[in-house]
């Protein structure tokens, strides 16, 4: 550590290149809780989006066609708007208009931190994918095998939670995997509702150091570090779930 | 051989089905006694599997009635899980659940559908494995066998819910020649054990050799009905004389 410090000193000096938040153990410390406030945030938002698509993939399968209407109009405004629109809308209109993103008259604290917005936005967007996505997998479980199951005496529901699912979630987990190193990315949307995140943290640095091509350069590679853990794991939990020879 | 104690299982009377504008059964009567082996035969479209598949509910009749063992099949209030542990199907698919092992796949149904006690199920799995001579494979998983290994642990999971009817719908039509043999011994040994079976097939020397009666259909009707040896040595019908100089 100490001499990638000097390092990136010396460079500065000699170059006139500053990678400050390389050298300056400060700065230094801010980034790095940027990086893990981002996957926090990550984290949070894969969750949520997970329990909202599972939900809402459930709630399309209830023989109740308002409820599935009303779940088919949220997948297809959270699908086709913009992330950063969505945390506007959330943060600035819904927020705001409900008191939930301001300080009280006595300065309390707001009821929901934004971060807390963050989680919820990301959520919410990538909940109507997740929720595609599953579907999708449901559909390409073959007929046949349903009408197999069928014949064995399942029900409906009995098919679906012993039979339908595992096999949706094997066949949708690539899809799924893609969808979710998604939301890594969109973190940096935080950047524009002050969620102290990488992107915001390297802000704060290079204002003060006006070094923004080498701060850009850190946060990128940093992005690039963190999609290629997650893609990792994403993969892991795919040969994990290998079933031998069911290749489809 | 027909079966002295004729007492009937199955009976169809006048049975109609349509799919949309087409009309697939035409007024279908039959009847198969206990411990009787059946074979129904014919062109591809008259409405073979379609009878199969009205028998144990998956497909609605539209007019007659169908009783299976003392059940109502087109009773509005029908019970499809005590019909369908009482009716087992093998299909031509294999249909086998992929992300289970070959053992898991025997034991489900009657673990999660008729919810028996685990150590009596596995045992029974264990011993119908045993017969179709798969005891080895009980932890492959499907994709990791053969076509018509595939097709015996199919068997052996019908088996496993101890039904009074079998009914094998085209099970060899997707193997290769060398394995049609070890299926049809299969079903050879379960028909031995005096077990009710209707076989939809193409196979006419193995109908001709297993069955007790051999029905024929063209059209959605059933054109004639016979003896194995009367039937294939003196057809009476025009349309079973036409289809059986096509295909022997």
């Amino acid at each position: 550590m100490e001499l990638i410090a000097q390092f990136f000193e010396e460079l500065y000096h000699r170059t006139g290149w500053n990678f400050s938040v390389l050298y300056n153990a400060w700065e230094a410390k801010k980034y790095v809780n940027g990086i893990y406030i981002a996957l926090e945030l990550a984290l949070w938002g894969l969750l949520g989006a997970m329990i909202i698509g599972a939900l809402c993939c459930f709630l399309r399968l209830v023989r109740f066609a308002p409820l599935r209407w009303l779940v088919t109009a949220y997948i297809e405004f959270f699908r086709n708007t913009p992330g950063l629109a969505q945390l506007y809308f959330l943060f600035f209109g819904l927020g705001s208009y409900f008191q939930l993103s301001t300080y009280g008259q006595n300065g309390e604290p707001p009821f929901l931190s934004p971060f807390k917005f963050v989680v919820i936005g990301l959520s919410l967007q990538y909940g109507a994918f997740v929720a595609e996505i599953l579907r999708a997998g449901i559909e390409a479980v073959p007929k046949t095998t349903k009408e197999a199951a069928e014949a064995l005496g399942y029900g409906r529901w009995a098919a679906l939670y012993h039979i339908v699912m595992p096999l949706a979630f094997r066949i949708s987990l690539p899809a799924l995997g893609n969808n979710m190193a998604q939301i890594v990315k969109s973190t940096a949307m935080a950047y524009a509702i002050a969620v102290p995140e990488a992107l915001y943290v390297a802000h704060e640095i290079w204002t003060e150091h006006f070094n923004v091509i080498e701060m850009m350069n850190v946060v990128l590679l940093t992005y690039l570090g963190m999609m290629w853990i997650f893609t990792l794991i994403v993969r892991l939990i795919e040969r994990w779930l290998h079933v031998p020879g069911m290749g489809r | 051989m027909k079966a002295e104690n004729a007492t009937p299982q199955v009976i169809l009377k006048d049975v109609r089905k349509s799919y949309g504008q087409l009309e697939v059964l035409k007024g279908i009567s039959m009847s198969v006694n206990r411990s009787e082996i059946v074979s129904i035969i014919g062109p591809s479209g008259s409405g073979k599997s379609t009878i199969l598949r009205c028998i144990n509910a998956l497909a609605p009749v539209n007019a007659g009635s169908i009783n299976v063992a003392g059940i109502e099949v087109n009773d509005p209030k029908l019970d499809e899980r005590a019909l369908r542990r009482r009716v087992g199907m093998v299909f031509q698919s294999y249909n086998l659940f992929p992300h289970r092992t070959v053992l898991q796949n025997i034991m489900m149904a009657p673990l999660q559908v008729l919810k028996q006690n685990r150590a009596d199920v596995e045992q029974r799995a264990r011993a119908l494995l045993a017969k179709v001579r798969l005891s080895e494979k009980e932890n492959a998983y499907p994709g990791e066998l053969s076509g018509g290994q595939q097709q015996r642990v199919a068997i052996a999971r019908s088996l496993c819910m101890n039904p009074e009817v079998m009914m094998f719908d085209e099970v060899t039509a997707a193997l290769d020649p060398e394995t049609v043999k070890e299926v049809l011994t299969t079903i050879r040994d379960v028909a031995a054990e005096g077990m009710t079976c209707i076989l939809v097939t193409h196979e006419m020397r193995f109908a001709r050799e297993i069955s007790d009666t051999v029905y024929f259909t063209d059209q959605g009707r059933i054109v004639e009905s016979n003896n194995p040896k009367d039937f294939f040595e003196n057809p009476q019908d025009d349309r079973t004389k036409a289809f059986l100089d096509k295909v022997l």
